[in-house]
């Protein structure tokens, strides 16, 4: 393998991954794909998912995914409930509550898949509206529906009703948009950060884009079109000309080259590795794919997962752990439970409150998740998980989750967490230090071992997807 | 010879009349019979001892808790099944069987006959010590367990390589442990402290009796006197003395800086710094658990500014409750606010007299330069009651997805005719305001409107719903508010929905008498209704408990059910204040359904 990712040979990068005696299909290489994919996974799921070829699960997982999306949660009593008191804080508890408990089996009881849940906070992420400036519960939580139903689909169809959704027009300040003076915040976010990306439109494709949008408002909280309002002059946006409508405008973005590579290279960054940035061959198969499959996510996706550079040294352990990823990826793995109300706001703290991201560009993610503040605020949240009363493990506690995996040594402990819970293996010396650590504590069996995970969360493979 | 044998035979007489003395009155001093003793605790406590409390029936008590038909059900639940198949309550089975053994008495048996006699605790303040007198109903039996406990506990703490119990003497009384933990038994007695002197004092008391007892405390006698029925617990502390040795600051305090504190309590605090001592009574029965403090009350220790808590000779008293089938929170009270308001520099703080002053000024112009406390507040009479009812749904749309109970204030205005007029302008223009605010956040809109509810005018304001909202049955909370202000003779209520005010009105003209039992202040829980408002919230409660707990919807829907019943297993809880007989009592009641 090329140990430099701009000489990499982009078509074994998206080939199939097959197992090999190099490197077989086992637990670590599960544990990375359930991290990426979802929120991570308990020992025995891992070990059910192995009983699959990597290609067929990526196919699996990409077809539960679809499968659960068709599933509205309107339907959801959790969020029904949730979103009776009108507070929009308690949202973010709800789909907390989701990821947590999502199948990787595709069970149907469970409502929803972890995969399904990632790709939603990845387009919450890539369209992102803050629920502080919208400030109503019900329109942030129809966005949410929105991405979660076209999550795995038809990136331009998602893109046409983004561009319609009351929430984003609050947020992005277009709830109005006049013929006599077009409001040009939304053309530009589309094109800047939804499509195509700098250096693909210039400010008259701007200029003109925002005219397609006038007579475009939002009263009473819907969408609404001001036909008195809409300029029906002609215009020319990135090389077309016509009447456009606002929803012709979007086809036209959406038709340009750029769009396939913008978003190939999001996926790649969210799915694959934080840096360096991907260089354009190896985007290139990827916005193919996006192309030739109309814009639809799926297919991109399964070859994303399946793929010999997803699981290679250039994928492993060269993402950092957001902070969803960290704290319901601790709880995911060791099938834990606790109040989501509390770590909401934990993660709020560390840098990543769901439906409140800092702007509309989302999170930068990479190593912006890490600096001197929220490195110790990810150690905090580990052990207010390990020790908050609610917390339980399996509905016991650690030490009986501990003995369900046949974990009875201080030895086989760490051998366990080290598998189910670090992208990169420990050393050796780390391992005989941690050892050393572990049979020097004493007391409760239970908080000797959260005490090692406490302790294990100091140490910089913790942090790494 | 014969006289010197007359003279031997007197001082031989002499002598042995001195010895035969000597020896009655070494008899005299000689170690009573304690197992026969009668005495009660008061009889052995100190008479300076600062705060005594009583269990005279502990074996009752027990047995009232044990068939009390909410530990019955309690017993019933599988949680409970689950509760005590935990190894940990194996082993304290197991434990307790063994010393059951040991000392030839099942636990019941052992706790009656140990304790049955009563247990009394009381504070000794020159010694700074607690005793404890535990009085069995077999001396005998008593000896003996505490022998083989002691025997079991040196034991134990032999095997763990610790000291054993030490013990000492003190006029041929055993007394064991040492420090600040020590007890001996004496006939059917079992005294505990944890001041070597106060022990000594007690122990005393018992072998040699004493002219005087906590029972001779004056104080102590009129709150005994004082007692009604016959209470599980009583206690008693002497109130003036605890102040006078400045060991209560706090309630040298005139001033609080909290308004609400000060309205709900603020007439204890007064009587507080006056009454010579306060009691506490504890009544249990399986009807209903009722505690209640009272202290000696009299009318001259009010404040001039205190008056208002009170009322004219501390008989200011609350309305009876507008009470419907579905209230679930009453709360009457006599309050005078407006002198309360008036009177804000004696009662509150500097600070909170800054806030006050503020708040007075923005009131006043909020009502067109009216003074607020001396014309807004002081139309209101001094009866006053908050209602908290639920709200029936049941033909309304739309229905909102939380369903909050409603809520009313209910009170009197002195000069009726005036005072309506502008109450009624005063909450049109709320109305007006909440909509302006309203509409700058999206919110729905207030209707205004005047309906003719049995010959009274009910002004009310409903919100507007959006044309798709009409038939939701799960319409924003707004939904739960139809603010209504109405009038019935000299009363007035300003109600969260209009339902409630009829049904104010409705209570107001069937009610037999504007003053029910002369309560101070009385509040009152209901358990059916409050449960049934809960049960209208369920889903709302299990998403809660799921999100708190990170429970499965089903183990959230079982603790929750499990709430609810233990909540149908009671009727209510109430407290009132009153200042009758000379008296201030405030009273705490559970009441369990029969």
């Amino acid at each position: 393998m090329p140990q430099d990712i701009a000489s990499i040979d982009p078509d074994w990068a998206w080939s199939p991954f097959s197992p090999s005696t190099e490197q077989p299909w086992n637990r670590r290489l599960a544990a990375h794909l359930c991290r990426r994919a979802g929120f991570g996974a308990t020992s025995k799921e891992l070990d059910e998912l192995l009983e699959r070829e990597p290609a067929e699960l990526a196919r699996s997982l990409v077809e539960n995914a679809k499968a659960a999306s068709m599933r509205d949660p309107e339907t959801d009593a959790l969020a029904t409930a949730m979103l009776a008191t009108g507070n929009s804080r308690n949202l973010a508890a709800w789909w907390l509550y989701r990821m947590l408990n999502s199948s990787w089996s595709g069970d149907q009881a469970t409502q929803t898949s972890p995969l399904l849940e990632k790709l939603t906070l990845f387009w919450h992420g890539h369209f992102g509206t803050g629920a502080e400036k919208v400030d109503d519960a019900e329109m942030m939580f129809t966005q949410n529906r929105l991405l979660r139903r076209h999550s795995l689909g038809d990136f331009g169809a998602m893109t046409q009703e983004i561009s319609r959704d009351p929430a984003m027009l609050i947020y992005l300040d277009s709830t109005t948009n006049r013929k006599a003076h077009p409001n040009e915040n939304y053309a530009r976010e589309i094109m800047e950060l939804f499509c195509l990306g700098e250096g693909n439109y210039t400010e008259r494709d701007i200029q003109e884009l925002a005219r397609c949008f006038t007579g475009w408002e939002v009263r009473r909280k819907k969408f609404r079109f001001n036909r008195y309002q809409h300029d029906t002059g002609t215009k020319t946006i990135l090389g077309k000309t016509g009447k456009f409508t606002g929803e012709e405008g979007v086809e036209v973005v959406l038709k340009q080259k750029a769009l396939p590579r913008f978003i190939a290279r999001k996926l790649i960054r969210f799915f694959v590795f934080d840096e360096p940035a991907a260089p354009e061959q190896l985007v290139e198969p990827l916005a193919k794919l996006l192309r030739q499959s109309g814009l639809r996510i799926a297919p991109v996706i399964e070859r994303i997962l399946a793929s010999n550079i997803f699981y290679s040294a250039f994928a492993v352990g060269r993402k950092v752990r957001s902070p969803v990823e960290l704290g319901i990826g601790l709880l995911r793995c060791l099938n834990g439970s606790s109040n989501l109300d509390r770590v909401a706001q934990h993660l709020d703290e560390i840098g990543q409150a769901v439906f409140y991201p800092p702007n509309v560009k989302g999170w930068d993610g990479g190593r912006t998740w890490i600096n001197t503040s929220t490195l110790l605020g990810r150690s905090n949240l580990v052990g207010e998980l390990l020790r908050h009363e609610a917390t339980r493990f399996d509905g016991q506690t650690l030490e009986a989750l501990a003995k369900k995996n046949a974990v009875s040594n201080p030895g086989e402990l760490i051998e366990w967490l080290d598998e189910l819970l670090l992208a990169v293996p420990l050393d050796d010396s780390a391992k005989s230090e941690l050892l050393a650590f572990a049979e020097q504590t004493t007391g409760d069996p239970s908080r000797r071992i959260a005490r090692l995970i406490q302790t294990l969360s100091t140490v910089p493979q913790f942090h790494l997807a | 010879m014969e006289n010197t044998m007359n003279r031997h035979l007197m001082t031989t007489a002499f002598l042995c009349g001195l010895i035969a003395s000597a020896l009655a009155q070494t008899n005299a001093y000689a170690q009573p019979d304690l197992d026969a003793d009668k005495r009660t605790a008061v009889e052995l406590l100190p008479a300076s001892c600062l705060a005594v409390v009583e269990m005279q029936h502990p074996d009752q008590l027990l047995t009232t808790l044990t068939e009390h038909r909410v530990w019955t059900e309690i017993q019933q639940r599988p949680e409970y099944t689950a509760a005590i198949s935990n190894p940990g309550y194996m082993m304290f089975l197991g434990i307790r069987t063994h010393i059951e053994t040991q000392i030839g008495m099942k636990w019941r048996e052992a706790y009656d006959t140990l304790l049955g006699g009563g247990i009394t605790v009381a504070f000794h303040p020159e010694t700074e010590g607690l005793v404890a007198l535990v009085r069995s109903t077999d001396a005998a039996k008593l000896k003996s367990t505490a022998k083989t406990l002691i025997e079991l506990g040196r034991a134990d703490a032999r095997s763990k390589g610790n000291e054993p119990l030490p013990e000492d003497e003190y006029r041929d009384i055993t007394i064991y442990g040492k420090n600040d933990a020590r007890f001996a038994i004496a006939g059917p007695w079992l005294v505990m402290t944890n001041k070597d002197e106060l022990g000594k004092k007690v122990l005393d008391t018992l072998l040699d009796g004493s002219r005087t007892s906590i029972k001779d405390n004056e104080k102590f006698a009129a709150a005994r006197k004082s007692v009604s029925g016959e209470p599980a617990i009583w206690s008693w502390v002497d109130l003036g003395t605890v102040r006078d040795a400045g060991l209560a600051n706090g309630l040298d305090k005139n001033q609080t800086e909290n308004p609400i504190v000060e309205l709900l309590v603020g007439g204890v605090l007064t009587n507080l710094r006056q009454t010579p001592y306060v009691t506490a009574s504890l009544y249990v029965s399986g009807e209903s658990t009722r505690l209640q403090f009272a202290a000696p009350h009299e009318n001259e220790w009010v404040e001039e500014f205190r008056e208002y808590w009170f009322g004219p000779d501390s008989q200011g008293a609350a309305d009876a409750p507008l009470e419907t089938e579905s209230t679930i929170l009453s709360i009457s009270t006599y309050r005078k606010v407006s002198e309360m308001w008036l009177r804000a520099g004696d009662l509150f703080d500097e600070r909170m007299n800054d806030e006050l002053a503020k708040a007075d000024a923005n009131l006043t112009t909020f009502f067109a330069g009216k003074d607020f406390g001396e014309d807004v507040l002081g139309s209101f009479g001094p009866a006053m009651q908050v209602l908290v009812n639920r709200q029936s749904f049941d033909d309304v749309l739309p229905k909102p997805a939380l369903k909050l109970p409603s809520f009313a204030l209910a009170g009197h205005l002195e000069n009726a005719a005036e005072s309506q007029t502008e109450l009624r302008r005063t909450f049109q223009s709320m109305v007006g305001f909440l909509n302006v605010i309203g509409a700058m956040q999206g919110n729905p809109q207030l209707d205004q409107d005047i309906d003719i509810y049995r010959d009274n005018k009910i002004y009310t304001a409903s919100f507007i719903p959006e044309p798709d909202e009409k038939d939701s049955e799960r319409a924003r909370i707004q939904f739960n508010f139809s603010p209504s202000l109405a009038f019935a003779n000299d009363r007035f209520f300003i109600a969260s929905t209009k339902q409630m005010a009829k049904e104010l009105v409705d209570a107001a003209q069937n009610e037999q008498s504007t003053r029910g039992e002369l309560s101070n202040t009385a509040i009152k829980l209901n358990a059916k209704a409050l449960g049934e408002a809960l049960a209208d919230n369920r889903d709302q409660l299990v998403a809660q408990n799921m999100i708190k707990k990170g429970q499965t919807r089903e183990e959230s829907a079982n603790e929750i059910g499990l709430l609810l019943e233990v909540l149908g297993l009671f009727e209510g809880v109430s407290f009132d204040v009153k200042t009758t007989g000379g008296e201030l009592k405030l009273e705490l009641t559970i009441q369990t359904k029969n």
